[in-house]
């Protein structure tokens, strides 16, 4: 597999979309329950631009669950997150929170990538199929357009032959590449990664940790849960340690792991490093 | 030998057996004199003025009768949900008089000719005529005899006044009846019948719907699906005098025919005591009592035309 | 059971077996018939070889029904088992009622109420409806919205298993990408669930051809109910023997060749799957039996 020159990944979408706004993601207080599990109990994050954040801790400790929380896919019972400036998943309304109108909270999303654990392909497409549905569905985009994308894409990430290839053909690295591709077809400004080397194969993490640091050097903005200390220590600029519903750590990824100051984050590094 | 070829030998011998058996049983048994049953109704009862032999009945003791109620006046059910009627009323007499106990079994009048050849009852008093299809398969004692007649909406808002009138409109009748005959030019209506004639004026057949029972046939004429309903008339005449605001005579009828008691080819004891027993009732009285209690009377058949029918 | 009997692991043997078994059948009971049955066995090869006009326009009733009927219930499927899963306390409602109402009460009785019960209360007469050139009786139409409300409360339920069997992590991926629910559906979801759907719904597509014999009680002339007739009266009066030998000789070429059908569509709509599909025996030994395939 090869990956050409950095700034090929996001030259392949045509680069990333121009903002003013420096910090992608804040995060306010957030909690959550689930029924009266209080999962989430007052998560305060910044997340600034071509920052790569990595988000570790215990199983329970909520981190899939935050992460999920800023594109919406799960609720927040209290807090604000705002996203590339707005706020997401709720409008005020004569003073008070409400639940934001579909439309609204799909348009956000658009903006937002996410890779999946069980890569989660539509497996009644193919490859260049799946990357480049959300284009056009979404986005409008020409079929011509989205496929020239698409199979750039597909080459970026080192999968051109797979271009008509369905998802149970693939790989788990291959698919999860392919998912990655896909993510970035709709030119997110930031993207989300939910443990995206837990259900692989020893031999395939690599693959895609590669193609994930490639985009951390292009300039992406990535919050990644994940166990992969090594590749953390690589690309990342903050890792952040949550257990039992709040962050009780972060730090540059050397200092965290070399010399974390609570014991809790001890307890767990030294069963994972 | 292969699983196979095991399982096709024992099929096929078991396949055979079944056949011979059936064989077997269907050869008639001797007969043995029937012995009058207790649990004939109270009142009045007549001596018993012939037997019919007891393999000739499908429950010893019982004459079993096939009806299709409702067809009121001639049978339907009363307040209690009991037969009733001129058909279950003779039934009931010819049964004391053959010394058993009754039962009536509503049917379906389509197979109703069926359930008597299966043996699923003994004889059909269901206001059948008499044709030569139903020969072939009953031999049948006249008992009645009526027309058939045309009832439209009140009102009469197709205008149905002749025959032709009802070319290109839309009837309801009950499956297996003479009047489906009469209109489609089968049975004994072959070569003739009504649309027949409306082909012949040229113009459009009648448009036939029919029925599994006749008051859904009706059910057609009050819900405005067909234009008329085509019945007895002893039967169109009872629901137009019992629902005047509904439904009212159109005025076509068609001629009178007999009415017969169907009784299976291969039970001819059972056939002639029910031509003794009718013949008595004639006698004594109580068959024109019974047509009179439903208004009937007109429809009553001489005692010189009880005989049993084979249609050869 | 290993396939240590060559003689029933080959489709042909089976299926002639099957047809042995029937003509046995009916040789049995042939013979253990009265001698006074005039067997007409010409009623039988009239009636499949050189079908009349009545029987064909039954066949066409049956056919024409059971596919209007079936659309409409898959229609309402869709929507009723969308319905069953919405957010919407009052849409869940409404659905839940309309599948537990159809699904509650016999066919016949949904039936006889649409046809007489909205008739004699002059609530809605199925007047004739002339479309596109046809005439369309009213009892026909009756039929079909009967059989296709009583066969959309079903649906709901195939569907709904259909969507839930469907895992929800595409629906969070599609939604992930920017879709609506709707979208997601539409293009992800639903068209997975298809898949699943397919087997089930074949089943009741079969089952429809067979239903709509009820419509006898509203006389509505299909296949059934031609062949229930000319026992009735006509010139094949009093032989239902052979006229519904027939008549199930007729059933059996429409549900056989709804067969082909069906699975010619799983078979496309597995393309993806790679292995499993392909690997699948032809359309003829799935139809006739091929367990003994299994295995080999």
């Amino acid at each position: 597999m090869t990956l050409h020159t950095p700034h090929d990944l996001l030259e392949a979408v045509g680069n990333l979309p121009e903002s003013g706004d420096d910090v992608i993601v804040d995060a306010t207080d957030v909690h959550k329950w689930f029924g009266r599990l209080h999962v989430l109990k007052g998560v305060n994050l910044t997340v600034r631009r071509r920052e790569v954040v990595v988000l570790i801790g215990p199983s329970g400790s909520g981190k899939t669950t935050f992460l999920r929380c800023i594109n919406h896919l799960e609720r927040i019972q209290q807090g604000e997150i705002c996203v590339n400036g707005h706020l997401i998943g709720y409008r005020t309304e004569n003073g008070k929170l409400v639940e934001d109108r579909e439309r609204e909270i799909a348009r956000q999303r658009s903006e937002i990538g996410m890779v999946f654990q069980r890569f989660n392909l539509f497996p009644h497409m193919t490859a260049l199929e799946n990357i480049i549905e959300a284009p056009i569905q979404v986005r409008g985009i020409s079929m011509d357009e989205a496929r020239e994308m698409g199979l750039k894409l597909l080459e970026r990430v080192g999968l051109a032959a797979k271009v008509n290839t369905y998802p149970q053909q693939l790989s788990g690295g291959q698919q999860q590449r392919v998912a990655i591709a896909r993510a970035l077809a709709m030119r997110p400004s930031l993207i989300l990664f939910d443990e995206p080397t837990s259900a692989l194969d020893p031999e395939m993490i690599g693959e895609v940790l590669d193609v994930m640091k490639e985009l951390a050097h292009e300039g992406m903005t990535m919050i990644v849960v994940s166990h992969e200390m090594g590749f953390a220590r690589e690309v990342a600029d903050r890792a952040v340690m949550m257990d039992e519903g709040i962050i009780i750590e972060e730090g540059t990824p050397e200092a965290l792991f070399s010399h974390p100051r609570e014991e809790r984050t001890q307890a767990f590094l030294s069963k994972i490093l | 030998m292969s699983r196979f070829t095991r399982t096709t030998a024992i099929v096929s011998v078991a396949a055979l057996l079944l056949m011979a058996g059936c064989q077997a049983a269907a050869s008639p048994s001797a007969s043995a004199g029937g012995s009058p049953s207790a649990g004939a109704s109270a009142t009045a009862n007549p001596t018993p003025v012939a037997s019919v032999p007891a393999d000739q009945l499908a429950f010893p003791g019982i004459l079993t009768v096939c009806i299709d109620i409702p067809y009121p006046p001639q049978e339907f059910f009363d307040a209690e949900g009991n037969p009733t009627g001129a058909d279950p009323d003779i039934a009931a007499a010819l049964a004391q008089r053959l010394g058993l106990a009754d039962r009536v079994e509503n049917s379906v009048f389509s197979t109703i000719i069926e359930a008597v050849t299966s043996g699923k009852c003994d004889i059909i008093i269901s206001a059948q005529n008499i044709t030569t299809d139903r020969l072939g398969q009953v031999n049948m004692i006249p008992y009645f005899q009526a027309g058939q007649a045309f009832v439209v909406a009140k009102g009469n808002p197709a205008g149905i006044h002749t025959e032709l009138d009802l070319c290109g409109k839309k009837a309801a009748a009950e499956t297996g009846t003479t009047e489906v005959d009469y209109v489609n030019g089968t049975g004994d209506y072959a070569g003739g019948g009504l649309n027949k004639k409306c082909t012949a004026a040229g113009k459009a057949a009648v448009n036939m719907h029919e029925y599994e029972k006749d008051t859904d046939a009706l059910l057609a004429l009050s819900s405005g699906q067909v234009d008329a309903y085509f019945a007895d008339s002893p039967v169109a005449g009872y629901y137009t005098v019992q629902q005047p605001d509904q439904f009212e005579l159109s005025g076509v009828t068609v001629e009178v025919a007999q009415e017969g008691i169907s009784v299976p080819k291969d039970k001819p004891e059972l056939g002639a005591a029910l031509v003794t027993a009718l013949k008595a009732m004639m006698t004594d009285g109580s068959y024109l009592q019974i047509l009179t209690k439903y208004g009937l009377q007109d429809g009553a058949v001489d005692i010189s035309e009880v005989t049993l029918k084979t249609g050869s | 059971m290993t396939s240590a009997h060559p003689g029933l692991s080959r489709p042909g043997t089976r299926s002639a077996a099957r047809l042995t078994g029937f003509v046995l059948l009916a040789l049995v009971l042939a013979a253990c018939g009265r001698s006074s049955y005039q067997y007409n066995w010409n009623i039988v090869v009239d009636s499949v070889i050189r079908p009349d006009r009545l029987i064909l326009s039954g066949l066409w009733l049956t056919l024409s029904i059971s596919v209007i009927s079936q659309l409409i219930g898959v229609i309402l499927g869709v929507f009723g088992a969308i319905g069953r899963i919405a957010r919407l306390a009052p849409v869940r409602w409404l659905a839940s009622f309309y599948v537990w109402f159809f699904r509650g009460t016999p066919l016949l009785v949904q039936i006889t109420f649409i046809f007489f019960g909205l008739g004699v209360t002059g609530v809605y007469r199925w007047p004739d409806l002339v479309l596109l050139g046809i005439t369309v009786s009213g009892n026909v139409q009756a039929g079909i919205v009967a059989l296709g409300l009583n066969e959309g409360a079903y649906m709901t339920e195939i569907v709904r298993a259909g969507i839930l069997a469907i895992d929800p992590g595409q629906m969070e991926a599609a939604k992930s990408l920017g879709m609506t629910y709707r979208k997601a559906m539409r293009r992800i979801v639903l068209p997975q669930a298809a898949r699943v759907i397919v087997p089930p719904l074949g089943n009741e597509f079969n089952n429809m051809l067979k239903t709509t014999s009820l419509l006898v009680i509203i006389s509505v002339p299909e296949l059934y109910v031609t062949f229930s007739r000319k026992n009735a009266s006509g010139p094949t009066v009093f032989h239902p023997f052979e006229l519904f030998i027939a008549a199930a000789i007729w059933y059996l070429l429409l549900t056989t060749i709804w067969g082909l059908i069906q699975a010619q569509i799983e078979r496309r709509l597995a393309r993806g799957t790679g292995a499993a599909a392909d690997a699948q025996p032809g359309m003829i030994r799935r139809l006739f039996g091929a367990q003994r395939e299994v295995g080999r």
